[in-house]
């Protein structure tokens, strides 16, 4: 079920209503409510791949209940191992084998031997990314000693299928969402006035934004041969808008719908196109993803305690198995090194952690200084993401190519009519109101507080009203494919 | 909590309001493919129609302009079959009213009206682009007073289904932004072959069947309709006997569809203009049961009928050999068809 789809937006009243108004004097209905909305909306999708979140949360359960039983250190790290296994074993099932095998026997053709891959015939469970990094943490984090397993299934079982960031994140650690599934939830005023607020950025940024911005980096990226280099710029400018747009947006709604339901979800995105380095950028995007692969990867590597040369080993390391994550294609693995060799100067001259706060903290407007930082972050944020969205490394080749020849200085030549210069002019109220907003956890927070009601409402119509009159085609969301 | 859910409520009725307003700035936009290709060819030739017709595939499909106006005395091109395929009130209605408020009006004596149930879009159509553009208010308000009318979840159920599908679709379209344009784009279409081979509308089911193979166009739906028909030609016989019963016609009638033909009948009256409506064959059991007494009381308010349901009195609408599918004849039936319609015409005096 997408969230903007009209099944959602007759599915959520409903589960909303019987949250509040049937389950909620028994926290156990609750939660068991909330486990049967999530297989309800999952199902919506696809069925039979619900049996794979529940044998994934049942393993992850079980282990979790043998780590109590045990203090033997070996038992303990089998039992770890078994949760990993479980867990990447289906994701390498699903999302690597066709990549390993094709990349097998390319390796041999290589060698002068033709090989014909056996490749798999299975279309990737949405969502298969997220939720099997999210119960691994809870098999983690109880192995540690981070947290006491629970005994509570339906707990657990909701914690893995939460439907708000069940298909595309925030991936929640067990530490943070677990215990709000023990505690009784009461309905909040402000706290659900808020989640809405978030909902309708989210669906702005989504319907508005990535939506209309895809249709031309479609359209770019489909024909990238024949459009000259200053198109295949706005081309990558619009994905980058779309991909933003698109998953933080995702995000939004899903944050906004867990304040409905009276939980809190961790921050995924802290507005990364105002960040004045690629560092920065790193720690305003994504933020589940890369503080999961910091904690679960990065760290037990041996962070950054080592050497030049560990430090430049784990840091391509979480760069490349981040890009890994994203899809089984080269070019994601490029983007993430690429993104690494970007990072790296930084980290190793000590200047990532340069910028920690939001860029104009006390100001208006940025210096010149940070706006030309913030241009050329973006631009590398803008090179690498042709890489995530090239069909393969080639096409992405091709297209640096034509950028970095003559037809840069072109005007752009198909594809950049009124609809773009429209949708260019959407994305810049866009940038503009996030500007406005920097400071906030999403833009409009509390944009409109001090206004009078009138106006107050006016401003939630007008986006409202964007959203129904500027909303582009509909477009699955782009991180359900992860 | 309640606090929370008042003002989600006042917001969405705030929002249904607010979407109407365009509906006041923008000029209306004929949205049924077909109906755009016949009302552009009836003003592009500046056709002069003493009689049209309104309704569905059962109309567009099956009545020949040509026979009717032979048999009433017409000359060619005074008598065009403006029915379209599903088309079902409350879009039929909707497109005769702003007919009535066209140019097309100004010669016409006789308006053939099929009457149908009043939330006619099957479940095949609901998603098609050219259920929104009659989701007006006044016609919000109609679906609404439909729904009140209702019985039955399943049937509530399906009046809300039709109504968020359609209306939401057209309330997102907001009639200014994306949805102008597809209407507009509706004339560049070269459709011209709709208006049948001799241009009066009649675009019989089989000859579109056979225009679709020979071009190469997709061609599935017809098909299915065809084969699950021939799959299962049982189903037939279910509404012929369905067509042989009477029918109690003084029991509850449906108000909606009662005011809204009555409120037509008036529009017709003042422009000089004689509705007729028409009860086609083939009904099933459950809309004969609304639409015959819903009848019987516009004939008591002086709206003409012309009844050729009775598959008693006509039963070669009711044989297998004379079917393209469940709905529709075939060509050996369809001049009969409007013949008999003709003659049902004749007998109320039309054209006398």
């Amino acid at each position: 079920m997408l969230f903007n789809s009209i099944e959602f937006a007759i599915f959520l009243p409903i589960v909303f209503l019987l949250y509040w108004f049937v389950t909620n004097k028994n926290l156990k209905m609750q939660n068991a409510l909330v486990v049967a909305a999530s297989y309800v909306f999952y199902g919506w999708w696809d069925w039979r791949f619900l049996s794979l979140i529940v044998f994934s949360s049942f393993v992850d359960y079980t282990v979790g209940l043998g780590l109590a039983k045990t203090q033997e250190q070996n038992k303990r790290k089998a039992l770890l191992v078994l949760s990993i296994l479980v867990n990447l074993g289906f994701l390498g099932f699903f999302k690597y084998f066709n990549f390993f095998a094709e990349s097998f026997a390319d390796a041999f053709t290589l060698l002068g031997k033709e090989m014909a891959p056996a490749r798999l015939n299975v279309i990737l469970p949405v969502g298969i990314s997220f939720y099997t990094f999210q119960t691994l943490s809870y098999s983690i984090d109880v192995y540690k000693r981070k947290m006491a397993p629970t005994r509570d299934i339906l707990s657990f079982f909701a914690f893995v299928s939460f439907f708000p960031q069940l298909v595309a994140g925030p991936i929640e650690r067990a530490t943070n969402l677990l215990p709000q599934f023990y505690k009784k939830r009461t309905f909040d005023y402000a706290k659900a006035v808020d989640g809405m607020r978030q909902i309708l950025w989210g669906l702005f940024k989504k319907v508005v934004i990535a939506d209309n911005c895809a249709l031309f980096a479609n359209q770019i990226f489909n024909d990238s041969a024949s459009v000259n280099g200053s198109t295949l710029v706005l081309g990558a400018v619009f994905f980058a808008f779309q991909i933003y747009g698109d998953f933080s947006g995702y995000s939004d709604i899903a944050i906004g719908t867990s304040r409905l339901f009276g939980f809190k979800l961790m921050k995924n995105f802290a507005f990364p196109y105002f960040s004045r380095d690629i560092a920065e950028f790193w720690r305003r995007w994504h933020i589940s993803l890369n503080t999961w692969f910091r904690d679960y990867l990065y760290i037990p590597l041996g962070g950054s305690r080592g050497g030049l040369q560990m430090k430049i080993r784990n840091t391509f390391a979480i760069f490349l198995v981040s890009g890994f994550w994203h899809g089984a294609n080269w070019t994601f693995l490029a983007w993430g090194a690429i993104n690494a060799f970007f990072f790296l100067p930084l980290f190793v001259s000590g200047n990532n952690r340069n910028h920690l706060g939001i860029v104009a903290e006390n100001s208006f407007l940025p210096t010149i200084r940070d706006a030309i930082k913030i241009l050329l972050t973006f631009a590398l944020t803008c090179f690498a993401w042709i890489f995530f969205r090239a069909e393969n490394i080639t096409q992405a080749i091709q297209i640096i190519q034509e950028i970095f020849s003559a037809s840069l200085f072109e005007l752009p030549d198909k594809y950049i009519g009124f609809k773009a210069a429209r949708t260019l002019l959407l994305v810049a109220i866009f940038v503009g109101i996030e500007w406005l907003g920097r400071r906030n956890e999403y833009a409009i927070e509390k944009m409109f507080f001090s206004w009078k009601p009138f106006y107050r409402y006016a401003a939630y119509y007008a986006i409202v009203f964007a959203i129904i009159a500027f909303g582009g085609q509909e477009q699955q969301f782009i991180y359900f494919q992860f | 909590m309640k606090r929370f859910l008042k003002k989600i409520g006042w917001f969405c009725l705030g929002m249904i309001i607010l979407s109407h307003v365009p509906d006041f700035f923008v000029n209306y936009g004929w949205g049924h493919d077909t109906w755009v290709a016949k009302y552009s060819y009836c003003h592009s030739n500046e056709l002069k129609p003493k009689m049209l017709m309104f309704g569905s595939s059962r109309i567009y499909r099956q009545v020949s302009p040509e026979v009717l106006a032979t048999e009433l005395g017409y000359n060619k091109g005074e008598v065009i079959n403006t029915a379209c395929n599903a088309c079902f009130p409350p879009q039929s209605f909707h497109l005769l009213k702003q007919t009535l408020n066209s140019s097309l009006a100004d010669s016409l004596d006789y308006i053939l009206l099929e009457l149908g149930m009043p939330t006619g879009v099957s479940q095949k159509n609901i998603n098609h682009h050219r259920e929104t553009y009659y989701r007006t208010l006044a016609n919000f308000v109609w679906y609404m007073n439909y729904l009140k009318e209702t019985k039955g979840v399943a049937s509530k159920a399906f009046v809300l289904q039709t109504l968020r599908q359609s209306y939401v679709q057209v309330r997102r379209a907001l009639g200014v932004f994306d949805f102008k344009p597809k209407l507009e784009s509706l004339w560049d279409r070269d459709d011209e072959h709709l208006m049948g081979k001799a241009n009066d509308g009649f675009y019989p089911i089989w000859e579109h069947n056979n225009y679709n193979i020979s071009q190469g166009i997709d061609n599935a739906g017809l098909e299915k309709q065809r084969s699950d028909f021939l799959k299962n030609p049982g189903l037939l016989d279910e509404r012929r006997v369905a067509n042989e019963v009477e029918y109690d016609v003084s029991g509850a009638y449906s108000q909606v569809l009662f005011q809204e033909v009555n409120r037509i009948n008036q529009l017709c009256v003042e422009k000089g203009i004689v509705l007729v409506c028409l009860i086609g064959p083939r009904l099933s059991q459950s809309n004969l049961k609304i639409i015959l007494p819903t009848a019987s009381e516009l004939v008591n308010n002086n709206v003409l009928m012309v009844d050729m349901h009775s598959s008693q009195k006509y039963p070669q609408f009711y044989e297998e050999r004379t079917s393209f599918d469940l709905g529709h004849f075939n060509e050996e039936v369809a001049s009969n068809f409007s013949e008999n319609i003709a003659k049902e015409l004749k007998a109320i005096g039309v054209n006398k």
